[in-house]
């Protein structure tokens, strides 16, 4: 604990001198308070929507569109990315497609779904799983062309049928790539959670800080901006921690 | 360009019973094309007896793990046939499994010691959950890790993690063994425990064992009959007869002066051919 203390205080010790040299450049005038709030009257509102339980709706029903969209969309991208990295064939096949595809920023297609699908959920949360989709895959496609072969081999000789074997060698095998994938994934679904709330929103994190900057309530809009940083860090703890308990032998065997 | 060695090739007339079980009938197979090609095995004859051990030495990068795989049926020879109790081999056949030299990789890192013996036995819809485990204890007793059942391979040594493979190839039912080198990343005395183990289980159980090493001693003290490979492209250069008497044991034995002879010979062989080869 004395050892985590002393390895986080530096970093907490700018943080905190930035939001005091925020508040004092506030008070002092340099900054209208109507672009940038003080951090305490933003933490005033922080505690009233967490106290009374407003932050619960809208935080909710983002994250269950994140969720939703996350499973599909990664879920999707295992299973290609699997099939993708065992079977050359079928690399060759979806190879220059992919490729063609990634590169565009999802937000970008966030306008042509709302043609397709309206500004309901079935837009918001296709428009997450396209997001998440692509890291996904392609992390997972290099780490099932990586296992080594003797491991392959090994399923061979023992009898493994295909789908055992992509099952049993190639996933938990491809897992490190994998989670490396949903990592980065996970920031991109948050994201696009949040602009399809702007662009088509009736309620959502997304929607609430645009809402709230359109009517000039300047110190609600960036509550709910902390409140998505919030979010998007216990993530990232959660997917730590989940790598904790599935990658244990990989950290090991790699260190050797 | 080696067509002048001499072949002295003689087929076995003895070791194990005289039903064929492996057959490798003039396999040649090539890498790469055109200029780069070159011609890893070529011709190669070899039989093994039901219930017999062939060791097969050659100097490193010869193409023994290639030839172990094409018997394998890991990997599919370019000329020639393999055959198994007279059936071509054209995937990996049940009851022949492949023991790698590399058992760091060849262990699944996210399973327990128990969990990888049990592997092996899970594709059989026959075996159930219960049956499956105790299965796999006893192998895991047969091989002398009862007690490092619960544990991850990475915490085991070289040589216990080898055992493991071993125990696993047993759940597999093996009947033929294919062997690359599997001891040869280990220390002196532990290959030695690991050498007897391996002669137990081949008498006990009945096994047929195709042994690849380049190491001369391990060959003679462990088989029935020693194939010489020669340096690239490898063809069986001549087929030994070792003659040693069993049980094995790993100081007397070695001491024979047959063993003596035979090392002596070999030995040179080897030695004569990486001069020639550079």
């Amino acid at each position: 604990m004395g050892r985590w203390l002393a390895k986080a205080a530096p970093g907490g010790i700018v943080l905190v001198l930035l939001l005091w040299g925020i508040e004092e450049a506030v008070d002092a005038g340099l900054v209208k308070r109507s672009l940038m709030p003080a951090p305490t009257d933003i933490g005033r509102i922080l505690w009233e929507l967490l106290v009374d339980g407003q932050v619960a709706g809208p935080l909710a029903e983002t994250l269950a569109r994140l969720g939703i969209g996350f499973a599909i969309g990664a879920t999707l991208a295992v299973i290609m990315g699997l099939a993708m990295g065992y079977w050359p064939r079928v690399y060759g096949l979806f190879e220059p497609l992919i490729e063609l595809l990634r590169p565009i920023p999802k937000a970008a297609l966030v306008p042509p779904l709302v043609l397709f699908l309206g500004v309901g959920d079935a837009m918001k949360i296709t428009s997450i799983a396209l997001a998440v989709f692509f890291p996904v895959l392609i992390n997972t496609v290099q780490g099932a062309r990586g296992v080594d072969p003797v491991l392959i081999d090994t399923a061979r000789t023992l009898g493994v049928r295909p789908l055992s074997l992509l099952r049993k060698i190639i996933l938990p095998a491809s897992a490190p790539f994998i989670f490396a994938g949903i990592r980065l994934s996970i920031a991109l679904g948050l994201i696009l959670a949040v602009i399809s709330e702007m662009i088509a929103g009736t309620g959502g994190v997304g929607f609430l800080i645009i809402d709230m900057q359109r009517a000039f309530r300047v110190r609600q809009m960036y509550a709910w901006i902390v409140i998505l940083a919030v979010v998007g860090y216990l993530l990232n703890l959660l997917i730590l921690a989940a790598e904790r308990r599935f990658l244990f032998w990989y950290q090991v065997t790699e260190r050797t | 360009m080696c067509r002048r060695l001499r072949r002295l090739v003689r087929p076995p007339d003895a070791g194990g019973s005289l039903v064929t079980l492996l057959k490798l009938n003039r396999v040649g197979k090539s890498f790469g094309s055109g200029e780069a090609q070159t011609v890893a095995l070529d011709g190669i004859d070899l039989e093994l007896k039901q219930g017999g051990f062939l060791a097969v030495v050659g100097p490193s990068g010869c193409g023994k793990s290639t030839l172990l795989q094409i018997a394998a049926g890991l990997m599919r020879a370019d000329r020639g046939s393999v055959t198994l109790s007279g059936e071509s081999v054209v995937s990996p056949p049940a009851h022949v499994v492949y023991v790698f030299q590399q058992y760091t990789k060849s262990l699944l890192p996210w399973r327990t010691v128990l969990a990888n013996v049990e592997f092996a036995l899970e594709g059989r819809p026959d075996i159930g959950r219960a049956e499956r485990r105790d299965r796999s204890r006893n192998l895991l007793e047969l091989v002398d890790l009862q007690s490092f059942a619960g544990h991850y391979p990475w915490q085991l040594s070289g040589g216990m993690q080898q055992r493991v493979a071993i125990a696993r190839a047993l759940a597999a039912d093996a009947r033929l063994l294919l062997m690359d080198e599997p001891f040869s990343a280990l220390d002196a005395l532990t290959r030695l425990d690991l050498q007897n183990l391996l002669l137990d289980l081949w008498a006990d159980r009945k096994l047929s064992i195709l042994f690849v090493t380049h190491d001369v001693d391990e060959a003679i003290y462990l088989a029935d009959w020693v194939a010489v490979l020669t340096h690239r492209p490898a063809r069986v250069h001549e087929i030994i007869d070792v003659g040693l008497s069993r049980p094995r044991d790993p100081i007397t034995t070695r001491e024979q002066s047959r063993f003596l002879e035979l090392r002596h010979d070999l030995l040179g062989q080897l030695m004569k051919r990486r001069n020639s080869h550079g």
